[in-house]
């Protein structure tokens, strides 16, 4: 059984993970629930190198969590799905199919289950992107931390 | 309103201008909340008279929400006290049918009389800087006219014999005895509005010997709305058409338009949201969601859907907007645009059509739609949202078979 009762104790874990992968460099900013379509995203990341990548974090309600992260897809470098519990492989095979990646967190490890593919969006969008997360950062209340 | 084979209104919010503006000739009217003429007087009546003037010569009808004053307001917005102020509500006003006496009954029809006669007076001070917005060299605020139509405050009532029903009632003869000392030429249409759509056909015909309505029933979704609603909505329209009665639909979708062949004169809905309302919602406004059109189902999906959809060459449409971007990539005005090019068009091609043409020709679009889902190499997340998203149309086939038979 999950030791998690909220979405929120996914955080550290990932991003502890997400340190130790080196999938952060120095300079890597992260922006917490950053509104996007009509939507909040729950974690976002963005390297030196503008490489953006979105993480909808879910307890349960895998789908709903997969619907989300294929919205991410459009205009996100990667876009995951992080989750306590272990999908089913019909569930996985429609991540897999949408080009989301999907990140298990237990009380144990953190694994990833499927790789999301690099896929760049059209220009127009990265643009909006790009600028929505600069207004954002400029914006934002909840603290945006730069990794060393 | 009831002006021609089917009057495409738009209700006016501020964000709106840009589109109202540029679309003037895909519209017949616009609807201006009470609120907004109200609070944002010289702002809206500006450019509400601006347009007014302009060689569109658009008329406007100002819609007094007085529903906002069935209920309690805890936390009342300035617009709320602005119209308040201007319906003559008393500040320890509370909101029951022993609060309308006959004084403040006389009290309200006659200043809402007043503020629809005197609107030129009194919103056009920013007539000037709303008149070259528009583009249009020397026009003038005396060119400008008054509300097309008076619509007396009204309250929701659930039959004949509610309370609301009769203060309704009072309030719609004194506001036409207020009208006939104040601007005799000023036509006066009753607000039919009730949460029950199965109530509307008996309270229209208990006002059989007036010859316009405009019907409100809250909360009747297009979308949403169980087949019963929208059967017995249609079915009051038919009904009204019968007795001789011109109705226009205080808002409306889709669904509204194809009601045209069944007598519904036109309609008002808001830019990009507003096609319903819940009448216990009037206090809560703010800027509609970015939400696309979608063409061949007649509703708004999310951008992100729509680009998928369009992204595998389903639904492409060819308005003026779209013809060079696809969903994702449009920004809010455009957006707006695309919405009311959409309507427009659908009143244009659909308003004419008879239920029985409407319903074989929203069958084949949608078998159209699913086909082309169905066989699309679209991700399996996306297609089922996609079919989610028309599933509302054999909803509406059922609807309209029960108004055919």
């Amino acid at each position: 059984m999950p030791r998690f009762t909220s979405e929120e104790q996914l955080k550290a874990p990932l991003l502890e993970w997400l340190q130790r992968r080196r999938r952060f460099n120095e300079g890597t900013y992260t922006l917490e629930e950053m509104p996007w379509f009509n939507r909040k995203i729950d974690l976002v990341t963005i390297s030196p190198t503008r490489l953006v990548t979105a993480y909808e974090l879910k307890l349960n309600s895998f789908r709903r969590a997969v619907e989300q992260a294929a919205y991410n897809r459009m205009a996100f470098d990667r876009a995951y799905v992080v989750t306590a519990s272990r999908p089913s492989d019909k569930n996985l095979s429609l991540a897999i199919e949408a080009k989301v990646g999907v990140i298990l967190v237990t009380e144990v490890e953190v694994v990833e289950l499927v790789v999301s593919p690099l896929v760049r969006s059209q220009k127009e969008v990265r643009r909006s992107l790009l600028s929505a997360i600069r207004g954002y950062k400029e914006d934002v209340s909840r603290p945006v931390f730069a990794l060393p | 309103m009831f002006q021609g084979p089917f009057s495409h209104y738009l209700s006016y919010g501020a964000a709106d201008q840009e589109t109202v503006n540029e679309l003037r000739e895909e519209y017949e009217g616009i609807l201006v909340p009470g609120t907004v003429a109200a609070f944002q007087k010289e702002g809206t009546g500006g450019f509400v008279l601006a347009l007014s003037a302009s060689t569109a010569q658009i008329p406007y009808v100002i819609d007094p929400r007085s529903p906002l004053f069935q209920q309690p307001l805890p936390k009342p917005k300035k617009s709320h006290e602005s119209l308040k102020h201007i319906l003559g509500l008393p500040p320890n006003y509370l909101p029951n049918v022993e609060s309308f006496n006959a004084d403040l009954v006389s009290a309200i029809a006659h200043n809402w009389v007043k503020f629809n006669v005197d609107y030129q007076d009194q919103a056009g001070g920013k007539f000037s800087k709303y008149a070259k917005r528009l583009g249009e060299d020397g026009l003038d605020l005396k060119a400008a006219s008054p509300p097309h139509i008076i619509l007396p405050p009204y309250f929701v009532a659930n039959s004949t014999d509610d309370d609301w029903w009769h203060v309704s009632g009072r309030i719609f003869s004194a506001t036409c005895a207020a009208a006939s000392e104040i601007a005799a030429d000023k036509t006066c249409v009753q607000v039919v509005a009730t949460e029950q759509a199965l109530q509307l056909d008996a309270l229209c015909e208990s006002l059989q010997e007036q010859e316009e309505l405009v019907l409100w029933v809250s909360d009747l979704n297009d979308i949403r709305s169980q087949i019963s609603d929208l059967v017995a909505y249609g079915s009051a329209i038919r009904n009204a058409k019968a007795r001789g009665q011109s109705v226009f639909g205080l808002y409306g979708g889709f669904f509204s338009v194809l009601l045209a062949s069944s007598g519904l004169s036109g309609m008002s809905h808001g830019i990009g949201y507003g096609e319903s309302r819940n009448w216990v919602e009037l206090p809560q406004s703010g800027p509609p969601p970015k939400r696309y059109y979608l063409p061949s189902i007649h509703r708004y999906v999310g951008q992100e859907l729509a680009e998928q959809i369009w992204q595998v060459g389903i639904d492409r449409c060819t308005c003026k907007i779209c013809s060079s971007k696809s969903p994702l990539l449009l920004d809010y005005h455009e957006i707006m645009k695309h919405s009311v090019y959409c309507r427009a068009k659908e009143v244009d091609e659909w308003g004419n059509l008879p239920l029985e043409a409407s319903r074989e020709r929203l069958k084949n679009e949608y078998f159209s739609f699913t086909g082309s889902l169905e066989s699309s190499k679209m991700a399996k997340v996306y297609k089922q949202q996609a079919e989610n998203a028309a599933s509302h149309i054999p909803m509406w086939l059922s609807a309209l078979d029960g108004l055919i038979s």
